[in-house]
């Protein structure tokens, strides 16, 4: 069903009073189109560019039908996006057509869902002059948009604008306001959200070259700071936290002031945006791994002597399936989206904290000498060896030309200097536990989720103490580990390495939140 | 045309009169009344100020509207031209100097109350409620644990939180302000507190909040093209629901996840 635009304009009057100001200025300064985003269509993925154009064309076309444009959302019910409205379904009744008039009868309570036309005043239900959007799903008018221009709350009669031959049959189902909170998604994410992320979530938009670390591309459908279960997507409780709280140490401010609904409509937004990425990107992988459309291969195939008829027949083949690739893929996409809000993918500790001690501490300390020390280095500091190394890129097998460590997005990162006390997924217990046990795929830290609870537990007591330690406090911890190391045969990582960092740290202050964390 | 002119003027002053009369009544020059005592304080030093203006306005428009309407019945003499008299400039340079000089000494007592530290109210001052820290683009806020001291270094103890501000209502509380990165400025229009937060420096702002409720905080620092999104609010709880609300918020910032029904994400 398609949702048809609404201006980008937000709701409190306040803000519209704002707006009328910032429009009388506007058309002085540009004219009219100071308002629309300066590319208010969907971007295309560079790998879609690279598939031959018949292909490519269908990809595109695909995903407009599925998705729309940013002035025309489409709800595509496959997905598990709460789209907003309010479902509905029609009653027996014996009038007989023409009508615009007929029972209905809804799962909410009727006052609940015409609330917002409801004046006390009069006591009267009010649609205005456009009246209330209703779409119908099922039965003779599936698929088409009326308008509901009265209510009577007594026989629970819908009275709409456009008159019909013949009554809808008892029981066919319609939707009232659909789209309304993806809508709304949309006009806040357009305020909000858009000059950092793009109009697409790609992460690029106009403010986007500016900022270090770069802001999340929504379209590979991953989250870095997630309470699920490594394999698993983000939550919308995720979501809603991190716009909520926003993520220190990056340019993700908090948006606490935002009220409950409108959070929620924007955590759709960006779901539904991450949505429509990702298919593309699986689509594309799908057509340029699987089938080698792209227009490269198919010049290296012509050249070793594929007829072109030949390669047309496998194009048009490719075309004509396109629509099933796509409801296949959204398929798989829909139920790992889905899972994700499920009990089952997020991560609970199946103990209690370890109580903060320095003997839990210790063990700790342990724990992260034999696994973070090549990142997150031997004082947490966050230069670790691999800090240093060339790093090879997944995708193309090659080396990066510089040293350290990348995300999947490609950005060079840095390993969290843990002597800042900034956590950017969270400082609760729990965050830090969620970040050990799931990892943090995207930007290559590994999971720890076979690993003993507590031992994760001692971890995260040493690594929210550290920007409080002493200087010499695990001296004797360290050197036991390594005995136990060599005992065992180990290697003992080279002293020098490790005198160099402990002199550097005691030259600077620990224990201090003040210096910023870029990077 | 010239009475045209005489009108003009003589209708400007009285309009600005009526204004003036009119305007602190309708709130037309806050953003509603002020919420805090020295606020109030503040305000009437506006008003007076408002007051001397307005009479020097009236006085000087008079005074134009008088050589206008006195020379429009002069048809045939002709304007003569001065170089002016040194009784009237010493007289109109002493005047004002002496009324400026009223100004800066009247309000002394408010600004010394508002910006000089030895001056702040003492249970304030021993006791700061939060640091909040500017950075582009937010108000991170930290807490002593209840019960402690807040000290300059972050404490293991510390309770964070961000864009929410929540003092004890009714009493004098003190914070320290610091900025992350450029100069950003913590405005309180409604308790009548501004005040720059300066890379490099801790700068304790005091205020009080008479009634509970919710008072907007903003940047009033032009700080980079986020400015606009540092809006934040501070909470003024009565005493018992202050001390609940940092219990809530230790409550939460331990959380471990850990719960006997599995269930423990919500907030
Ligand atoms: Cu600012």
């Amino acid at each position: 069903m398609r949702l048809s635009s609404f201006g980008v304009l937000p709701v409190s009057i306040r803000q519209k009073i704002k707006l009328l100001a910032v429009l009388c200025v506007g058309f002085v300064l540009t004219g009219c189109d100071a308002f629309s985003p300066p590319e208010a269509k969907f971007v295309v993925r560079e790998e879609t560019t690279e598939l031959t154009d018949d292909v490519a064309d269908s990809v595109e076309k695909e995903l407009e039908s599925a998705f729309g444009t940013p002035h025309e959302l489409v709800a595509w019910l496959k997905l598990p996006i709460d789209y907003g409205g309010i479902p509905g379904a029609t009653e027996e009744s014996d009038i007989e057509g023409p009508l615009n008039k007929f029972p209905v009868a809804f799962d909410a309570e009727a006052d609940e869902v015409f609330q917002s036309q409801f004046r006390e005043e009069d006591g009267e239900f009010h649609f205005g002059e456009r009246g209330t959007r209703l779409d119908w799903v099922t039965g003779e008018y599936a698929g088409q948009t009326m308008h509901v221009t009265g209510y009577d709350p007594e026989k629970n009669f819908l009275t709409t604008r456009e008159k019909m031959e013949i009554a809808p049959a008892a029981g066919d189902t319609f939707v009232l306001s659909a789209g309304d909170k993806l809508k709304a998604g949309r006009a806040l994410y357009m305020e909000h959200c858009m000059h950092c992320h793009g109009v697409s979530g790609d992460g690029n938009g106009p403010t986007a070259p500016y900022l270090n670390p770069r802001p999340r591309d929504y379209r590979l459908g991953q989250f870095k700071f997630k309470s699920t279960k490594p394999a698993e997507k983000i939550r919308r409780d995720d979501l809603s936290r991190i716009i909520k709280y926003g993520i220190p140490g990056t340019y993700m401010p908090s948006f606490l002031l935002l009220e409950e609904d409108q959070l929620l409509a924007l955590v759709e937004y960006v779901r539904w945006l991450s949505m429509r990425g990702e298919l593309e990107y699986r689509a594309d992988q799908e057509l340029i791994l699987a089938s080698g459309l792209t227009e490269e291969i198919i010049d290296e195939r012509i050249e070793d002597g594929d007829t072109p008829e030949e390669i047309q027949e496998e194009v048009d083949d490719a075309v004509a399936e396109m629509p099933e690739l796509f409801d296949g893929l959204a398929e798989g996409l829909a139920e790992s989206w889905a899972f994700a809000e499920d009990e089952e993918s997020l991560i609970v500790p199946t103990v209690a904290r370890v109580p903060d001690t320095f003997e839990s501490r210790a063990r700790g300390r342990k724990f992260f000498l034999e696994k973070c020390t090549n990142c997150h280095g031997y004082n947490g500091r966050g230069n670790g060896s691999m800090t240093e190394d060339f790093q090879e890129n997944e995708q193309t097998k090659e080396l990066y030309p510089e040293p350290g460590l990348f995300d999947i997005w490609g950005n060079p990162i840095k390993p969290r200097n843990l002597t800042k006390g900034l956590y950017r997924g969270g400082r609760r217990p729990i965050d830090l536990y969620r970040r050990l046990f799931g990892g943090i795929g995207p930007s290559k830290m590994p999971n720890f989720a076979t690993t003993d609870p507590s031992t994760l537990w001692d971890t995260v007591n040493y690594v929210m103490h550290i920007p409080f330690e002493k200087p010499d406090e695990y001296t004797e911890v360290d050197q036991e580990y390594f005995e136990q190391k060599k005992a065992a045969g180990g290697e003992e990582p080279k002293t020098a390495d490790r005198d160099a960092d402990s002199a550097e740290i005691k030259q600077t202050s620990t224990g201090t939140t003040e210096s910023s964390d870029q990077g | 045309m010239r009475w045209f002119w005489i009108l003009f003027f003589a209708v400007c002053p009285i309009a600005a009169l009526v204004i003036c009369i009119i305007a602190p009544g309708m709130d037309w020059w806050f953003p509603s009344e002020a919420g805090s005592p020295l606020g109030e304080r503040i305000d009437s030093l506006f008003h007076l100020i408002l007051y001397i203006v307005t009479g020097t306005f009236i006085g000087t428009q008079i005074a134009m509207v008088f050589v206008l309407w006195k020379s429009s019945k002069q048809d045939d003499e002709r304007a003569w031209f001065s170089h002016g008299s040194h009784n009237l400039e010493v007289i109109w340079t002493i005047v004002p100097a002496g009324i400026l000089l009223f100004i800066a000494l009247y309000q002394m007592d408010v600004w010394a109350e508002y910006r000089v530290v030895s001056n702040f109210p003492k249970e304030a001052r021993r006791a700061p409620v939060a640091e909040v820290m500017a950075r582009q683009f937010e108000w991170r806020i930290r807490y002593p644990e209840p019960g402690r001291i807040l000290q300059i270094q972050a404490q293991p103890t510390d309770l964070y939180a961000v864009n929410e501000l929540i003092v004890p209502a009714a009493k004098p509380v003190m914070i320290y302000l610091k900025t992350q990165d450029v100069q950003h400025s913590f405005f309180l229009p409604e308790l009548r507190v501004k005040q720059d937060a300066v890379p490099g420096q801790i700068i304790p702002v005091w205020f009080e909040a008479t009634k509970p409720g919710e008072y907007d905080l903003v940047c009033a620092e032009l700080c980079g093209w986020g400015h606009y999104k540092m809006g934040a609010r501070v909470v003024a709880l009565a005493e018992e629901e202050f001390a609940a609300a940092m219990e809530q918020l230790e409550t939460e910032q331990s959380d471990d996840g850990f719960a006997e029904s599995g269930d423990d994400d919500e907030e």
